[in-house]
């Protein structure tokens, strides 16, 4: 059964289709955010707030574009809010001193680098989710494009442009 | 792709913890069901205060409308009348001369040894509340 024919199923009243979709697209849903936030637990409660989301919005989906094109679009909204609350709870709090963005050497300083997110998050909004679509979550430039609601050249523009920001912020040659 | 690009891609490759679907539908039923519950109390509560408010207010306008402000047959609320159309000496003071009458006399009687009441009475006179014509004819035929 396609995603599709469960979502009508859903608008016609059967609650039960609404966890099949659930049990289809969590785990990449999850994978998302754990690669993002590194915390079992916030990457769960995002993914209870973006499907509370997508529970509520479902009987207003009008098949005009794929259900996970919808569902990474969700997915994106929720992580802004997260960071964008994180970025008041930060300023707020009294240890507000930024960590410096230390140099990127080998691999493996790479791979366990602390910094990596913080750098990620310095960029801009629409770099950061093209970026995070295409690296962290595998979707072709045309499927970022429609999840981000542009052409597919200005997405391969923006990451381009995101891929030499963030180099600059890790200040990799 | 270059060394960075390939790094990242790497890096996003890297095992996640597992998940647990099951669970995870258990949870968001519950919160869901939670948030329905929340949404419903406050939503009672809003009606409550709306309907509080919608009640004091039809008490409020059924009081004022059953209230009588008229005086004299005119429709007149007591707190806007105004006088500036009226001289303050055609307003008849509800004074009860016989009463003043008395009270003059207890007066000049037990409290004024000195005569000051004369001075009273001629301000009485003076203004037309009371005829103390007695008081100046006995000064005239003393």
């Amino acid at each position: 059964m396609t995603d599709f024919e469960l979502i009508k199923q859903f608008q016609a009243g059967e609650k039960g289709a609404f966890d099949e979709l659930v049990k289809r697209h969590y785990p990449t849903t999850f994978a998302m955010f754990s690669r993002m936030l590194r915390e079992e637990m916030s990457a769960n409660d995002l993914c209870q707030e973006t499907y509370i989301k997508v529970y509520k919005g479902l009987n207003k989906f009008r098949f005009k574009s794929e259900f996970t094109t919808w569902l990474y679009r969700i997915s994106i909204n929720v992580a802004n809010n997260h960071f964008k609350k994180q970025k008041v709870r930060e300023f707020l709090s009294l240890d507000r001193g930024e960590d410096p963005i230390t140099e990127v050497s080998s691999e493996s300083d790479f791979e366990l680098s602390p910094y990596l997110w913080k750098a990620i998050a310095k960029l801009s909004r629409k770099q950061k989710m093209i970026l995070i679509l295409r690296i962290f979550q595998g979707l072709p430039f045309k499927e970022v494009a429609g999840v981000m609601k542009m052409t597919e050249n200005s997405a391969k523009v923006n990451y381009h442009h995101a891929i030499k920001n963030l180099k600059s912020i890790l200040r990799v040659e | 792709m270059d060394e960075f690009e390939k790094k990242l891609f790497s890096f996003a490759d890297r095992p996640t913890p597992d998940s647990n679907t099951d669970e995870f539908l258990d949870h968001l039923h519950s919160t869901l069901q939670h948030r329905r519950k929340v949404k419903r109390q406050l939503f009672s509560i809003a009606s409550l205060f709306i309907a509080g408010v919608l009640i004091t207010v039809g008490l409020f306008q059924t009081a004022m409308e059953e209230e009588d402000f008229s005086q004299n047959g005119k429709e007149e609320f007591l707190f806007f009348t105004s006088f500036e159309d009226e001289d303050l000496s055609d307003i008849e003071l509800p004074l009860d001369s016989e009463f003043i009458y008395d009270a003059l006399e207890y007066l000049v009687d037990e409290v004024d040894p000195v005569g000051f009441h004369s001075d009273i009475s001629y301000d009485l006179d003076l203004f037309g509340i009371l005829n103390n014509s007695h008081i100046t004819n006995k000064e005239n035929q003393s």
